[in-house]
């Protein structure tokens, strides 16, 4: 147990690399106000089983009843489930645990925005994102997702289970490695062979050990302002070439007209950026106006993810759309990150000279021709939650069962 | 301490030192003009993941009953002390200073701190174990190559992000110095993450900081000292702000140094104009 080991890991983090499972479905859940340790732990139970089942090709709508049935399995192995224990699960009032709430572990502030660069969108509602659980659904298809999410409602329906699913948030990965505002997106991640060091807790708590931490920040994306910029003004904002994916080595100048410069081509030279040291760590520059990018600003120390200070998470996102209508497309980004501290994405998203200064990057001291930084993300729902160590009949199962600690720990 | 004073113990602790090429501290400053800011929190990142953050915040602000600082002299090792003052109702005032001359703290010493650079600033790079390439080294790996182990302590916040970063930069083969005047500075401090008790950010104007540079000078924030203490006609003190981060009340210093980021100021120069032959290889 005390091993570094990706293995202690739930599934549904992927540290290796290559490319996701294309469907996601983030479901947020709450216990019954008076449910107690023991139904709590019964219902996760089940839950837990029957998900496994599931995984397994196992549907129990499609059990045999009659004589003549044949079985009827799925395919297995079509998704991922991964249970997280958000802030309100370690409310002393519920009694559900005597295990130590984690520090860092506490709900989103609302209405205020939850980090200085980063509001809520008009009209969502407190607690959006935020449960008591969470189950993160990552699979091969929207399908096998969504029936793991439906098999779920139909369990706490048929045996009166203590649990609700409130809301789910459904995104997907898309095939060309871009985000919605046309960039190269995830580039700039964890390297795979340093992912396990950026999100496996050391301990305290100690009941953490082997786990992590997910933040959930469903942002939302003015795609009408994004594309208002001329092409240039974006991609200082992102720090990349918006074609080639290219990190920006410098921006230079005619007149107020802003021309960027990218570090010279890859030797792979492929659609999608290779894995070079250029590409995922781009170095500084020494260019203000690209220092000031987004992809710079999130990770302004180039640290590995072993050092404190560089505050490194590994991001694990996927996009959304809602809808397309006459107002515009309504779609963004389900930011999702886990870390082996939320202390790292707090300073991130909470530094000024970081992430915490704009709401997605430049400068306010700007010079004639720099962008404006732009308010380009508004948050629609989100939640941070502790991701017990992989564990039987389910992760975090101790918590339900956990001895009253000391109070200093 | 007066500035002349301080500037010959600075001349007198750079003499110790022979110094690589990559840090330079006597080289031309044209030939060393970008700026690179290496930032880490306050709080001591070491002593919370060995202690327990709790427990850990309680032991920093320890005082014997003679009144000797023993949290502040062993534990606070980030480059930045404080004190909290406290009456009966808990703590009142926060103060913290980041200025060498008066950090007091066996790890926070103008020579560990050049001792550190002098040692670090040396190319260095690690084969990945899982891609097989030459890369960078992480905080932990050059500290771990470095030739003296009393150098740098690895855990820390600020020794392996500032070791990471020389050692980048020196195999980048760039000349490296400290900007002028050398220090540590405050140079964010998040008081929005301070809640009053109606869950109102921290007034800004609470927070008071000073230093060597006020104002400062080439719009490069060189505070080093931060004070906060509730106003008397606000109703309450600092024991009822509560931490955003946490939830908790504040109690101990350290839940008000997490908020403050510190750094120091390096000037590079254009990579490859200092030869990397003579450097160190790990795998």
């Amino acid at each position: 147990m005390t091993a570094e080991s990706p293995d202690e890991l739930q599934a549904g983090i992927y540290l290796r690399g290559g490319k996701l499972p294309p469907a996601f479905l983030f479901a947020v859940l709450d216990l019954a106000p008076d449910c107690g340790r023991a139904e709590a732990a019964d219902a996760l139970g089940r839950v837990w089983e029957m998900l496994a089942e599931l995984r397994g090709g196992v549907v129990r709508d499609f059990a045999t009843t009659r004589s003549e049935d044949e079985r009827v399995t799925i395919a297995p192995d079509t998704f991922d489930a991964l249970l997280g224990f958000g802030a309100g699960f370690f409310d002393p009032c519920r009694r559900l645990t005597s295990a130590t709430r984690p520090e860092s572990l506490v709900p989103l502030q609302h209405p205020r925005g939850p980090f200085p660069g980063l509001p809520w969108a008009p009209g969502v509602a407190p607690r959006s994102g935020e449960g008591d659980l969470c189950l993160q659904l990552t699979g091969r298809h929207a399908h096998a997702v969504g029936r793991a999410a439906v098999e779920t409602w139909k369990l706490i329906r048929d045996e009166d289970l203590p649990l609700t699913v409130r809301e789910t948030y459904d995104g997907f990965a898309r095939d060309d490695g871009r985000s919605w505002i046309g960039f190269h997106d995830g580039v700039s991640n964890v390297r795979p062979s340093q992912r396990l060091a950026a999100v496996r807790c050391s301990g305290d708590p100690e009941w953490n050990r082997g786990g992590t931490y997910l933040a959930f920040l469903r942002c939302a994306v003015d795609l009408a302002a994004w594309r208002a910029l001329p092409r240039e003004q974006q991609e200082a904002l992102v720090g990349r070439d918006k074609l080639s994916g290219r990190a920006l080595q410098r921006v230079d100048w005619e007149g107020n007209r802003m021309i960027p410069r990218v570090f010279p081509p890859c030797p792979a030279g492929d659609a999608v950026p290779a894995e070079s040291e250029f590409f995922l760590d781009p170095p500084e520059t020494g260019d203000p106006v690209v220092e000031a990018s987004h992809i710079h600003r999130a990770n302004q120390n180039r640290a590995e993810p072993s050092t404190h200070a560089g505050h490194r998470i590994f991001r694990q996102g996927y996009e959304y759309l809602d809808e397309v209508g006459p107002t515009g497309p309504d779609l963004g980004l389900n930011f999702v990150s886990f870390q082996r501290d939320l202390e790292h994405l707090r300073q991130v998203l909470g530094l000024a000279g970081w992430l915490g200064g704009v709401n997605f990057g430049g400068r306010h001291d700007r010079g004639p021709g720099e962008p404006e930084p732009l308010e380009l993300i508004a948050l629609r729902a989100g939640g941070f939650y502790v991701v017990p160590p992989a564990g039987s009949p389910f992760p975090g199962a101790g918590l339900l069962h956990h001895p009253a600690a000391p109070e200093s720990q | 301490m007066c500035l002349s004073a301080w500037n010959e113990q600075v001349a007198a602790a750079l003499a110790e030192h022979v110094l690589p090429p990559a840090l330079a501290l006597g080289l031309d400053p044209a030939k060393a003009t970008e700026l690179r800011i290496v930032d880490w929190p306050a709080a001591p990142a070491r002593v919370r993941a060995r202690f327990g953050r709790r427990h850990a915040d309680r032991l920093c602000d320890a005082v014997t009953p003679a009144g000797e600082e023993t949290g502040r002299l062993t534990l606070q090792e980030e480059y930045a002390e404080w004190r909290i003052v406290r009456d009966a109702g808990g703590p009142v005032r926060f103060e913290l200073t980041t200025d060498l001359r008066e950090l007091r703290g066996e790890h926070n010493s103008l020579r560990a701190l050049l001792h550190l650079a002098v040692a670090a600033a040396v190319p260095l790079l690690v084969i990945d174990a899982e891609s097989g390439a030459p890369r960078f080294p992480s905080g932990s790996e050059a500290i771990a190559a470095l030739p003296d182990g009393e150098s740098a302590q690895d855990g820390r916040s600020a020794d392996p992000v500032i070791v990471e970063r020389l050692a980048r930069l020196a195999t980048e083969g760039r000349p490296i110095r400290f900007d002028d005047p050398l220090g540590v500075y405050i140079v964010d401090v998040q008081g929005s993450e301070l809640l009053t008790p109606e869950g109102e950010p921290l007034p800004s104007e609470w927070l008071r900081l000073s230093g060597r540079a006020s104002p400062c000078q080439d719009s490069l924030p060189r505070h080093q000292q931060l004070e906060l203490e509730v106003p008397v006609d606000a109703g309450f003190t600092l024991a009822q702000l509560r931490s955003a981060r946490t939830g908790r009340r504040i109690e101990y210093g350290a839940q008000i140094a997490e908020l403050v980021q510190v750094a120091v100021y390096l000037r590079v120069g254009e990579p490859g104009q200092v030869p990397v032959e003579a450097g160190r290889a790990v795998g």
